[in-house]
């Protein structure tokens, strides 16, 4: 076959007017090669990897930091401060501005979020904004996916404090993340 | 015959082509894995993100928190060729001029003391009393460092110390979250009943059988106040393995409360966890000193009581 290729190569290189070079035979040669280049660096990409995304357990870390962090919604004993996570004193929620109790780098353009407390009977009782801006900008305007905005949303089941009073509740917590 | 060499030059030439092409391309695959096996940016991605995760963890903590972080312990990440700083709510890593930068959620009312740190082999993360540290160094406060309870002597707190349990809402009534922080007296031991403590004066210390099975701790604690406010001078802790017996022992404490009898003031009732029955009665050294004798007689009425089989 390849001798072939070669007899007839040379036949058309003593044509008159025919190229010295013969393109025809490259194409496929460095097509093969180039395809087979592409391979090898996908596989070692393939293996290597160096993309980090923690969107997720950042929001997730986010949820539960509504709860717990001791200066924000979560009754507090008045005698010893303990914090009961989980338990939500209704009147700090609805006091609170979260933004003067939290904040990333100074743009603060990272991470916003909504949390809405329902009770039973699915009737919303209060709402807050996390970075407001920054959670119209990303929730409302941006482009969901890879390279846009990722949004997590979490049920939790709380107790409502109000007026020396339990009662049961949901916290529902829509976060969203950017990606850029 | 001239056509014919040129013919032959031709193919040589191609194959010569075809094998630089080759080696290049082989070339090209070592130096792309060879570049990423020396390149840190991997190693500095994880290592701020990581950090910024962990310094939001502790920020979160519903109570004082010290963390040991030292990730090649576990896995392969050069930890410590790295300098790490908490600036303007970013976690930066850098490698010489290389930065890697990742944004960390900030509680604003809280203190940040935070250091530049050159190639630690460990950091720490302390939040305590209201400031948080970000540290290659043990810091000292950490030790003297008393529990955020503003209203009780720090020289009880020396005494005491946190873990980390299972127990039940006090609020619901049903079994708690795990990995709370909780008050343990460890160090007032029974064998400590009648002595000094670490040194420091303790008024009256009792031990008392209140079941079969429960031994209970009955303290006394003065402390130094020089404000005349009666919040300020008198409290009644109390703790108990679980529920029920805490709310045996807040009777006690109401009993007790009542034998003091401060006129109509009635004495705050404090539930504290520990993993011992304990009754702590903290007052003041001037409250004691102008009511020599209330603490004291309520506690006989009250041991009086036990004796004739009341509790």
């Amino acid at each position: 076959m390849r001798f072939n290729i070669l007899k007839n190569r040379k036949n058309n290189l003593q044509k008159k007017g025919t190229f010295t070079f013969d393109v025809a035979l490259w194409i496929p040669r460095l097509s093969f090669t180039i395809i087979l280049g592409i391979i090898l660096l996908a596989v070692l990409n393939i293996y290597v990897q160096t993309d980090i995304s923690v969107e997720e357990a950042e929001a997730e870390i986010f949820s539960q930091r509504i709860l717990t962090q001791p200066s924000l919604i979560s009754y507090k004993d008045p005698y010893t401060r303990r914090v009961y996570p989980g338990i939500i004193d209704i009147q700090r929620f609805n006091d609170i501005d979260f933004d003067s109790k939290l904040s990333y780098s100074k743009d603060n353009t990272y991470l916003g979020a909504k949390i809405q407390i329902y009770n039973t009977k699915k009737d919303l009782i209060a709402e807050k904004i996390f970075n407001e801006k920054a959670y119209r900008r990303i929730a409302e305007e941006g482009i969901r996916g890879k390279g846009g905005i990722n949004v997590y949303e979490k049920d939790t089941a709380i107790l409502i404090y109000a007026e020396g009073k339990l009662s049961n509740a949901i916290m529902h917590t829509s976060v969203v993340v950017s990606r850029s | 015959m001239r056509l014919k060499k040129k013919s032959q030059l031709e193919i040589i030439s191609f194959a010569t082509l075809e094998i630089i092409l080759a080696i290049v391309v082989v070339l090209a695959f070592f130096w792309t894995a060879n570049s990423i096996k020396d390149k840190t940016v991997f190693h500095r991605q994880f290592l701020t993100r990581d950090t910024a995760l962990t310094v939001n963890t502790i920020y979160s903590s519903p109570n004082d928190i010290y963390y040991w972080y030292e990730p090649s312990s576990v896995s392969s990440i050069k930890f410590s060729k790295f300098d790490y700083e908490l600036k303007d709510g970013v976690v930066n890593v850098v490698d010489n001029n290389l930065k890697n930068r990742y944004p960390y959620l900030k509680t604003l009312t809280i203190e940040s003391k935070n250091d530049y740190i050159s190639k630690p082999s460990k950091i720490n993360l302390y939040k305590t009393n209201n400031i948080f540290y970000f540290t290659d160094s043990i810091n000292p406060d950490y030790y003297s460092y008393s529990p955020n309870l503003s209203d009780i002597s720090k020289d009880i707190f020396n005494d005491i110390s946190f873990i980390s349990s299972i127990d039940i809402n006090p609020v619901t009534k049903e079994k708690y979250l795990e990995g709370e922080s909780f008050f343990l007296y460890e160090r007032l031991h029974p064998s400590s009943i009648n002595t000094k403590i670490k040194g420091k004066d303790v008024y009256s210390i009792f031990n008392i059988l209140l079941s079969e099975t429960n031994d209970m701790i009955f303290a006394v604690s003065t402390y130094n106040n020089s404000k005349e406010d009666i919040k300020e001078n008198i409290k009644i802790y109390f703790s108990a393995e679980d529920i029920k017996d805490k709310n045996d022992l807040r009777k006690v404490c109401e009993k007790i409360s009542d034998y003091i009898n401060i006129k109509d003031y009635k004495i705050p009732l404090i539930p504290i966890e520990s993993k011992k029955d304990i009754i702590l009665i903290l007052t003041s050294q001037d409250f004691l000193e102008k009511n020599p004798d209330k603490i004291p007689l309520a506690i006989s009425s009250f041991l009086e009581e036990i004796k004739e089989g009341e509790y």
